[in-house]
């Protein structure tokens, strides 16, 4: 009994991980198959069903070849989204990390209604804000610019919140021990806090990084000129025109944010499984 | 100096780059949104665009989908969420692969799957075909009601993962002692979620239930990805509504839009800190 | 720092080093892979006489410049003129010619063509007659010149 019992949980576990991936081996699959493959896929105006082929017909590189060779605009739409989203998760770990730190260790006045301030503004959507950057952005004459898009995803609330999460649960104590050591905060910020929070800084680089690589909206009215467009707005157009490297161009769009993902795997779970408490 | 004063210098000095960067991108504009909305043009109207507002027809669409779905998809989200978290709890050892199958949607980008889920979710995509190989009719996703039942869809797709790792972290930090003592009291796997594990990670829940939120706004982007500009009426959100304007170059219209969302928001926050604080004042 | 770790960062830097190469020379790589092709005039007998409003004339093309594709046979001419960036692009772009052929010899097709822009081969159509890659509507096309 208690065998059949985990067979039927192993095979439902099995089919819910398909379903979560399915859409992934789909989609590298696609990219595998020729552009005569994709062309009747993708035509949705004729009145046949369409069925998932998971097999392509002809095992081919064809896509990647066009889109890593021949079309070069794919690959410098790809550094735009790139110049946009390093910065971005640099900027937001760096600044993030510091105020988290004031947050959740110093006190000073305010600190808890300034706090849910930042709350407020980190569920804000990004609407909200949209329309009037661009006036604050104009007068700061940094429209079309790439800084137009960095700067606000540098100063989102997010990490903020996140890293005060995973910084609470570092020890009073500690903190104390090295301030009658007489070392400055700063040292402390460095030496004691920035090591035991890894997992809090990787996760919030992956949470950032992915959210700045999707990012279609600010681009879309910050930038003027058409040539600065990061991929994540090319792709959304490419169905227009390519549609045959639709899948290829997909998968190298997707190669950075993956990349993160295993470098930290093992870091991202850490800071929400924090020791016993009692 | 004294050392609280120390102190507050240096919590100054650390918060100094998040606070000018907020001020200036965040809060300004927010005032500015503010201000604009009680404007229209250069004469002062008061409250009229927001009076206007709610007659408007768009608006009240827009308003009601994406309450529509506030409502219906971060509850799912949470359920589903807690749901599988408990089940892969049940597993003594679950391989990496399995764990981290869960997160791979959140990392895929939005534009890469588009495709994807044209092809299945079209008139005459794969899941349309599959229904019609049981005999049954196709469903228009992308023109129906059904619409919102595929953003939720995506959306409890897109982010099951994460949540699902918070909770499990959640769980983990339960102490055994407590389940185990249930146990012995011989009760019932029911009870012992009911009463034992949910509330022992009720901030998690607030946690979860933040990130559901914040995540229910951005799946914006896959909205205008999949239905452009214009979405049909039943997935015509409030950020649509927002965007739209914006070219219409109706800014008093879309800063006092914007003023409600964000009231709307603040509220519900509120609410939940309230909660928040009066459970810990119970406990 | 996991050998994991290592690895990831590896193929990191592979993978951007590599992109930012393809994305600096793409120019230059894109230039190399174009189709290249060698053209020719068709060569038209001027010794026939008028035929109604427009004169009828008899042209050779080489035989290797034809495609025979099922009903059609196509012809590719070459289009130039100036890009977006002020470059000059060659284009190649599909005639078919099979209501034209009139005949054939060893090495070229004869075929019937007028001298007006109604027609399609004319005499400053230049052909090609051999490609290093197989060519489609709208390629563009290095041509190599020769004596």
């Amino acid at each position: 009994m208690q065998k059949i019992k985990t067979f039927i949980k192993y095979i439902f576990l099995i089919i819910l991980a398909l379903l979560f991936l399915f859409p992934l081996i789909y989609m590298l699959i696609c990219s595998l198959m020729p552009s005569e493959e994709i062309a009747p896929m993708l035509d949705f105006s004729t009145e046949t069903y369409k069925s998932i082929k998971l097999i392509p017909d002809t095992f081919t590189l064809e896509q990647f070849y066009q889109v890593f060779f021949r079309r070069s605009q794919y690959l410098l739409k790809f550094w735009n989204s790139v110049i946009i989203t390093f910065p971005t998760v640099i900027g937001q770990v760096v600044v993030s990390s510091l105020a988290a730190f004031a947050f959740a260790k110093l006190k000073f006045p305010f600190r808890d209604k300034l706090f849910f301030v930042y709350i407020v503004l980190l569920i804000l959507p990004l609407q909200v804000t949209l329309v009037p950057n661009y006036i604050v952005l104009d007068n700061l004459k940094l429209l079309n610019s790439f800084l137009s898009v960095i700067l606000p995803g540098t100063f989102s609330a997010f990490g903020i919140c996140l890293l005060r999460q995973c910084i609470k649960y570092i020890p009073d104590s500690s903190i104390e021990a090295a301030r009658i050591d007489g070392a400055s905060y700063f040292k402390i910020f460095t030496n004691i806090i920035l090591p035991q929070i890894r997992g809090g800084l990787i996760t919030l680089a992956l949470l950032c990084f992915i959210d700045s690589w999707n990012a279609v909206e600010q681009p879309l009215i910050y930038f003027n000129d058409r040539a600065m467009y990061p991929l994540s707005i090319g792709l959304a157009d490419i169905g227009n025109s390519d549609y045959g490297i639709i899948f290829a161009c997909g998968v190298m769009f997707m190669i950075p944010p993956m990349l993160i993902y295993l470098y930290g795997e093992r870091d991202i779970e850490s800071p929400f499984t924090t020791s016993d408490k009692l | 100096m004294t050392r609280k004063k120390r102190e507050y210098i240096s919590a100054a000095l650390f918060l100094l780059p998040s606070l000018a960067g907020i001020l200036v991108f965040y809060i300004i504009p927010y005032i500015i949104c503010f201000v604009q909305s009680l404007f229209v043009g250069d004469t002062f109207v008061g409250l009229n665009n927001y009076i206007s507002l709610f007659s408007n027809y768009t608006f009240t669409l827009a308003l009601r989908n994406t309450a529509i779905f506030t409502v219906t998809a971060i509850p799912l989200l949470m359920v589903i969420s807690f749901l599988i978290s408990l089940f892969l709890n049940s597993f003594k050892r679950l391989s990496a692969f399995f764990r981290s199958a869960f997160l791979i949607p959140v990392v895929i980008p939005v534009a890469s799957l588009i495709v994807v889920w044209q092809v299945m979710f079209e008139d005459y995509g794969a899941i349309n075909g599959f229904l019609n190989s049981l005999g049954l009719p196709a469903i228009e996703f992308f023109d129906s009601w059904f619409s919102m039942l595929m953003i939720i869809f995506i959306y409890v797709w897109k982010h099951c993962g994460f949540c699902v790792i918070l909770f499990t972290a959640g769980l983990a930090n339960i102490p055994n002692a407590y389940i185990e003592s249930a146990r012995l009291d011989g009760a019932s796997s029911l009870k012992i979620v009911t009463r034992i594990k949910i509330p022992n990670i009720a901030p998690t829940i607030f946690f979860v239930f933040l990130m559901a939120m914040i995540y229910s706004f951005k799946i914006y982007r896959e909205v205008f990805a999949l239905f452009g500009d214009y979405p049909n009426e039943h997935v015509y959100f409030l950020q649509n509504f927002v965007n739209n304007n914006y070219y219409n170059l109706n800014y008093p219209r879309l800063s006092a839009a914007s003023i409600i969302l964000s009231v709307f928001i603040v509220a519900v926050l509120l609410v939940f800190f309230m909660l928040e604080r009066k459970r810990n004042y119970l406990e | 720092m996991t050998r994991r770790k290592k690895i990831v960062i590896e193929i990191a830097v592979v993978f951007f080093v590599v992109l930012g190469l393809l994305t600096y020379f793409a120019d230059e790589i894109d230039f190399m892979l174009l189709p290249q092709v060698k053209t020719c005039e068709p060569i038209i007998n001027y010794s026939h006489g008028k035929f109604g409003a427009y004169s009828l004339l008899d042209c050779y093309i080489p035989k290797s410049s034809v495609i025979f594709d099922g009903e059609s046979a196509i012809v590719y001419a070459i289009n130039e003129y100036y890009g977006d960036d002020e470059n000059k692009l060659q284009v190649v772009y599909p005639i078919d010619i099979i209501d034209d052929i009139k005949g054939s010899d060893e090495l070229y097709y004869t075929l019937t063509v007028g001298d007006s822009m109604m027609s399609s081969v004319t005499a400053t159509t230049r052909l090609v007659y051999n490609t290093s890659k197989p060519l489609s509507d709208g390629d563009r096309v290095f041509i190599v010149e020769e004596n």
